[in-house]
């Protein structure tokens, strides 16, 4: 048994997951395989994330690849344990502003990113480092960082 | 945060939204370029091998794959938002010395 694991809540920015479900040779894929079924480990999931996803499925026009893509995100989650993170509100996003877009620059990344912050996750996990990185982890005190940085770390 | 957060069991699963229907019967495997490992790998596993064949073509880098989602995540939020809260966070980012989106100088 993998009782004796640490119980780890992982946030999942929105490129992991497409990502996961797209390449089975990638980081991204291996930490959703990890997720599947693990008893100590929690996908941390923003109402946010899942828009974008819906938006990413949106955009593909070739029936296959849509049905395809979302029957793997389904059979995903069917696995995981799930914690679900409300959008933040317009005045949450305000106040938190100021802080945050030194960090990350993009307004429209003030949503996913405080869904992140609010859950405070063990991991917060992307593979736009560049905007979800060092500086990132330094202002909100997570650890951020990129899924190779997670398999490395996790020793199951 | 505990009021923002819900734990739900695997067995418990809620679905997506109801027009990302998934596929019914079995899935043809037939026809993609990508070599798979067995047919009896599990259904995640196989489906996401299928998914890699269809997608075939795309780059999956973690550039391409975060430049996609910026384009998504931008376009959401101005879908999205009222123009109110937009210009709301232009003033603060003004107020930060930043552009409404991008590098500090636009």
């Amino acid at each position: 048994m993998s009782t004796h694991l640490p119980h780890l809540r992982v946030f999942l920015d929105t490129g992991v997951i497409i990502q996961g479900l797209k390449d089975p040779r990638s980081a991204s894929f291996k930490v959703l395989r990890l997720l599947r079924g693990a008893p100590n480990l929690t996908l941390v999931l923003a109402e946010a994330v899942e828009g974008e996803l819906q938006d990413f499925v949106d955009t593909l026009v070739d029936t296959a690849q849509r049905q395809t893509f979302v029957a793997a995100y389904e059979a995903f989650l069917n696995h995981v344990f799930v914690e679900r993170v409300a959008e933040p509100t317009e005045d949450e996003q305000l106040a938190a502003a100021p802080t945050l877009l030194p960090a990350i620059r993009h307004a429209h990344d003030i949503a996913p990113v405080l869904s992140a912050i609010k859950s405070a996750p063990d991991w917060i996990l992307s593979v736009n480092t560049r905007h979800w990185g060092a500086q990132l982890a330094a202002q909100t005190g997570l650890r951020v960082g990129h899924p190779n940085d997670f398999l490395e770390d996790y020793a199951p | 945060m505990a009021s923002s957060t819900q734990v739900e069991n695997p067995a418990n699963q809620q679905q997506l939204r109801s027009n990302m229907t998934p596929p019914t019967g079995v899935v043809s495997l037939a026809g993609n370029s990508t070599s798979l490992p067995t047919l009896t790998l599990p259904n995640f596993e196989r489906l996401v091998y299928l998914s890699a064949a269809l997608f075939n073509s795309e780059d999956w880098s973690d550039e391409r794959i975060s430049a996609q989602v910026e384009e998504i995540r931008a376009r959401r939020f101005t879908r999205k938002n009222r123009p109110e809260f937009i210009e709301k966070l232009r003033q603060v980012r003004s107020d930060a010395g930043f552009g409404l989106s991008g590098s500090p100088t636009e």
